[in-house]
């Protein structure tokens, strides 16, 4: 965590700890799509900084060679570039070396979640999903140290 | 609109999902969508009351099992599905966030029921969504021979979805 710019926001807490506000990108080829992770994130107790956003996973790259971010959650089936593929092309870009990501995808299989890992997501979320799953999956991989 | 329902659910011997229960599998898959980003409960409704202007959102998947998965409401229904998913007002929804909200609706859907097949051995690769808005139009799958059809009242509005597969 190294390299993360994490702010604390003394305003927010979760279960009595304070929660860094962090800087998120969503990418996911629907809009509407985006705005609800963004929604769950926040009504998960998770501190948002800045969210940005893009719709494919090329664009997705683009964002990180200029920005660094805290967290990513992807989806997997999106056009241009998959989730998979993005995931796989991270660890190419300077920027976006060691930050988590997460992937968010109707795929629900066994063999999807062990590909999205080995790919190098650090967690998996299947769609539908609630607040509370979004908590119990993201907060662990911003904990410090994580 | 109107689909073209070709009723003859049959499917050869041997294939992974041919002793699957579709109907049970789309309800089930709907209400567990609708209630964790709609938080609305669906119920079964006996009649498609659709009127005037409405909208489908489909996606197609190739594997096992093959064909044609959509949903079709009418606007005012997709509006206000759309208005739940996104905690906003309906008046504030832009037509496009309405498509959008139906299609990813559509992809949930699909990909639970997709989820609910593995057990059966069946796999395949959805596309991705696409909605169509409009007052009178068909949407047929050209190599599907069989469909399966549920209507849910959304909002005391019928909400239907439509399953059409290759056998």
């Amino acid at each position: 965590m190294e390299d993360f710019e994490l702010r604390y926001d003394d305003s927010r807490s979760v279960g009595g700890e304070y929660m860094a506000s962090i800087r998120a990108l969503i990418v996911d080829d629907s809009a509407v799509m985006r705005k609800i992770v963004e929604r769950s994130l926040r009504q998960a107790g998770i501190g948002l900084d800045q969210v940005l956003e893009a719709g494919n996973g090329s664009d997705a790259l683009d964002v990180l060679r200029r920005q660094k971010v805290d967290l990513v959650l992807s989806d997997i089936n999106m056009p241009v570039m998959d989730g998979l593929e993005f995931v796989r092309q991270i660890s190419g870009v300077e920027n976006a070396r060691g930050v988590p990501v997460v992937m968010i995808t109707t795929e629900g299989s066994e063999s999807h979640v062990v590909e999205a890992i080995s790919c190098g997501a650090r967690g998996y979320i299947r769609k539908p999903f609630t607040p509370d799953q979004v908590k119990e999956h993201v907060l662990p991989l911003l904990e410090p140290g994580s | 609109m109107t689909l073209i329902p070709v009723p003859t659910p049959t499917m050869r011997a041997g294939n992974p999902v041919s002793g699957v229960e579709w109907g049970r599998l789309m309800v089930e898959a709907a209400q567990e969508v609708f209630e964790i980003m709609v938080a609305a409960k669906l119920t079964p409704a006996s009649a498609d009351e659709q009127h005037g202007a409405g909208v489908t959102a489909m996606l197609g998947f190739a594997g096992v099992p093959s064909g044609v998965f959509s949903v079709r409401c009418s606007w005012n229904a997709a509006v206000a599905i759309a208005a739940r998913m996104l905690g906003a007002s309906p008046n504030d929804l832009a037509p496009e966030q309405v498509c959008d909200a139906m299609g990813e609706i559509c992809n949930m859907v699909a990909g639970s029921v997709k989820s609910r097949l593995q057990d059966a051995g069946a796999g395949c690769m959805m596309s991705i969504p696409t909605a169509v808005r409009g007052v009178d139009y068909e949407v047929r799958c050209l190599a599907c021979d069989c469909c399966y059809s549920i209507i849910m009242e959304f909002d005391r509005q019928s909400i239907v979805f439509h399953l059409e597969l290759q056998s």
